[in-house]
């Protein structure tokens, strides 16, 4: 008799657990994390196990430029990926199926101009005569020459500008001294400051906010906006961590520096942290920056870079993101 | 019996149509945005684009510069060296662990290195193109080398031949097939590594440069034109250049078996 | 010498010892360095393969080389990392899609060359097999194959190379977690040359490692015996 019961007990207690599994079943979402600082909510919010807490099962893959986790959101392999206005623009004019889903940030207090430390450079106005290495067909080229060096009363013919693609390529070349100046971004000027190799004469923030747009696939959102929700929930978490606690949030990020064999100290990270403006929201002014920004590529300043100014409200969707921020 | 140049032609058309319809199907099957796979006759058309306003052939020519004095450098380098590890013990012992180690690595990891030496530009990448380029044509002049049949050289010695005469008519001719190849394999590397190396060539003109401005604006057509103007060039050259090379000299030394026979 | 070589971009050899030694016991360089080694081991063995087969089958049926020969030629230089889109198309991000754009593009060099050596094998000793009555199976199995093999084993040393450059290339692409590949670059990013260094380190050393412990001894053991090649 008291086998049965032992049997029966055991029995219900596996029913039940096999039905909370069934419920709880976790949601599973794939993206992106960006080895810039704009990537920074993510590694935290993988560490500290927020997407876990939202019952979300997170499949992640490092990139090094928005663009090429756009390209893998377009080859099916991702639903979440950021990306600076320009290639999320370019996506949308060649029928890309993707939606804003948030601002990652904005980055312009993390974007340098920089110079060697040695350098007799010191505003952006002595650049006159000399060689600046920059990324050719971003936005950082396009603020840096139409609105940064005007302002400083230069002119196209002024300076050389160097194509330099590939930021991994722009210090080095700046060392080497094939060119004078660059623009670089955060957290590699905080740790080139740090090692006196480099210094930064100036950011961007007086002349582009420079957002970063947090975009989702069309499918994904469709298929499973819950999943979407959870991540969004998750990732707020991190975002807050890194405004109330930004040393500790420094801390998480450099453990994971150090697990890809970096020994940058937590302080240098946490000032290139600090620099970056989290505002999740989309708002109308930013919905008008992305028109603008539109309008200008095509006009192109080179070559009318797209075709149209796409359907930008349809775009966007901020009703993800208002279910993720209620109920906090 | 088909005549060999009918059934070479007839090969190439199958070979190509083939692929042609694959990627037609595949394109046209709207599993992708067609931005992302665009089908062939908006390929053509972006092509026609170019050839129409001649930017195309400055493109090539730039890249063809580059990769032509990469590899014309690389042969006076590499096809001596292979021949010397080839006959000379100590060189080769030398010389075959540092083309072993150096060989695999990617010659985008020596970009820093070749900035500094050479500073962004022209003679950069035309180093990049003579790094990629080294050890296919050390490699296979070795091998071809120490492959030259031993009864060849022993019946030159028991003629009388003084080892620079042997060295002259029987190692060098004995080695070319495997120089051809050497120089088959160094024209491929070569183009890979320029179409890389024409990044940090700050320039404008190259068909590396277009493939990377159209892949970042997502002018996928324009980027597969490009990538199949290098592949026709590809083609072309080994038609053009070392078939007819290997006709002229290989085969009819009867050393190989021809393609055209 | 320091203007030529300033020390943050190129650490001395010392420095970049201590880095790879405290990699190592950090568990970081093995741990990126296993996931590397496994893809190139998959991915080299599958082109080694593809490679032989096709420069075998180019080499002994002319329609087979007349159809082929124009994709080898056309397929040849067109960078590994031009196919890699169309590999994530088809196979997601991961190792599946590494390991087979890495066997794709090595195929390339190992059946150039190897196409080459069948076509190399000496005229007479096909004539002298067929005066003693081989059959066209034995010629090849006893004659061709063997007669090729000193032009496969260096195509395969080339397509080793290939499938490493491809590999690295490649692994930050298809964003692998962990990889020398990310290493290497996200070093770069930092300008943590000795990270870097020591990366490519790792490649080298393997690349010697192959040559030494495998085909050198292959070589030795066939070719060189057979007095075909005289090293």
């Amino acid at each position: 008799m008291r086998r049965g019961v032992a049997l029966a007990a055991i029995l219900l207690a596996l029913t039940i657990t096999a039905l909370a599994h069934a419920q709880a079943k976790p949601l599973h979402i794939r993206i992106a994390v960006h080895t810039q600082t704009v990537g920074a909510p993510d590694v935290i919010a993988i560490r500290q196990g927020y997407f876990k807490q939202e019952g979300l099962d997170v499949e992640w893959r490092r990139f090094a430029l928005g663009k090429e986790g756009r390209d893998a959101m377009i080859a099916g392999a991702l639903d979440i990926n950021s990306t600076a206005p320009t290639p999320f623009l370019i996506g949308l004019d060649k029928g890309i199926p993707f939606t804003a889903i948030a601002v990652n940030s904005y980055f312009c207090g993390t974007n340098h101009v920089v110079v060697r430390k040695e350098s007799d450079i010191n505003t952006p106005a002595q650049l006159k005569g000399k060689k600046i290495g920059l990324p050719k067909g971003t936005i950082t080229e396009y603020v840096l020459l139409s609105r940064m060096l005007p302002a400083h009363g230069l002119k196209a013919g002024d300076y050389e500008v160097a194509s330099i693609p590939d930021a991994k390529d722009r210090m080095p070349s700046l060392i080497a001294k094939a060119i004078d100046a660059a623009t670089l971004a955060d957290p590699f000027v905080a740790a080139g400051e740090n090692e006196g190799l480099i210094r930064s004469i100036g950011d961007f923030c007086k002349y582009d906010p420079m957002p970063f747009m947090l975009t989702a696939t069309q499918k994904i959102v469709k298929d499973n906006p819950d999943a979407v929700v959870a991540y969004l929930r998750g990732w707020l978490r991190a975002v807050k961590l890194l405004k109330d606690k930004p040393v500790e949030a420094a801390t998480v990020y450099a453990d994971d520096q150090k697990s890809l064999g970096r020994d940058t100290p937590v302080a240098v990270l946490d000032k290139a942290l600090r620099r970056m403006r989290w505002e999740p929201e989309i708002t109308s002014e930013m919905q008008r920056y992305l028109a603008d920004q539109a309008k200008d590529l095509v006009a192109g300043s080179v070559e009318g870079r797209i075709k149209a100014v796409p359907d930008i409200p349809k775009a966007l969707n901020t009703e993800l993101l208002r279910k993720a921020s209620a109920g906090r | 019996m088909i005549r060999p140049r009918a059934r070479r032609i007839v090969g190439a058309v199958v070979a190509f149509g083939l692929t042609a319809l694959a990627w037609e199907a595949f394109a046209r099957s709207g599993s992708l945005p067609p931005a992302i796979t665009p089908p062939l006759e908006a390929i053509a058309a972006a092509l026609a684009g170019m050839i129409r306003d001649g930017t195309l052939f400055v493109h090539v020519g730039y890249t063809l510069a580059r990769i032509g004095s990469g590899l014309a450098l690389a042969a006076l380098v590499g096809v001596p060296l292979g021949m010397l590890m080839g006959r000379v013990r100590s060189i080769e012992r030398f010389v075959l662990p540092l083309v072993s180690v150096l060989s695999p690595i990617p010659s985008l990891a020596w970009v820093p290195l070749f900035i500094l030496w050479f500073g962004l530009g022209n003679t950069a990448s035309v180093a990049l193109v003579f790094y990629a380029a080294l050890f296919p044509l050390i490699l296979n002049t070795w091998t071809g080398v120490c492959a030259v049949n031993r009864l060849w050289i022993r019946a030159a010695e028991s003629m009388g031949a003084g080892s620079g005469a042997i060295f002259r008519h029987v190692v060098l001719p004995g080695a070319l097939p495997f120089v051809i190849a050497g120089l088959r394999q160094a024209f491929a590397r070569g183009w890979i590594a320029v179409v890389g190396g024409e990044m940090i060539a700050a320039t404008r003109w190259g068909l590396g440069w277009v493939i990377f401005d159209s892949k970042e604006f997502l002018n996928t057509d324009v980027m597969l034109g490009s990538l199949a103007v290098i592949g026709l060039l590809g083609l072309g050259v080994e038609r053009l250049v070392f078939a007819a090379l290997e006709r002229r000299t290989v085969e009819r030394w009867g050393l190989v078996r021809g393609t055209s026979a | 010498m320091l203007g030529l070589m300033p020390p943050k971009l190129f650490p001395g050899v010392a420095r970049i010892v201590t880095t790879f030694v405290r990699l190592n016991v950090d568990g970081v360089l093995p741990m990126h360095a296993l996931g590397t080694l496994a893809r190139l081991a998959a991915g080299f063995a599958l082109g080694a393969v593809v490679g032989v087969t096709l420069g075998l089958v180019m080499g002994r049926s002319r329609w087979a080389e007349d159809v082929l020969l124009p994709l080898v030629s056309v397929g040849s230089p067109i960078p590994g990392l031009a196919y890699a889109p169309l590999f994530v198309i088809w196979f997601g991000l991961g190792n599946l899609p590494a390991v087979l754009l890495v066997g794709f593009a090595a195929a390339f060099p190992v059946a150039v060359n190897t196409w080459t050596g069948v076509r190399a094998v000496k005229a007479i000793w096909i004539r002298s097999a067929v005066a003693m009555g081989a059959r066209e199976r034995q010629i090849f199995r006893k004659v061709v194959l063997p007669g090729a093999l000193p032009a496969v084993m260096t195509g395969l040393r080339l397509g080793l190379a290939r499938a490493w450059r491809v590999l690295v290339a490649v692994e930050m692409l298809t964003a692998v977690p962990l990889g020398l590949g990310w290493l290497i670059f996200g070093a770069r990013e930092f300008l943590a040359t000795d990270v870097m260094l020591a990366g490519i380190a790792v490649i080298g050393l393997v690349g010697l490692g192959l040559e030494k412990l495998v085909f050198e001894p292959l070589e030795r053991l066939t070719v060189v015996r057979w007095g075909m090649l005289a090293r």
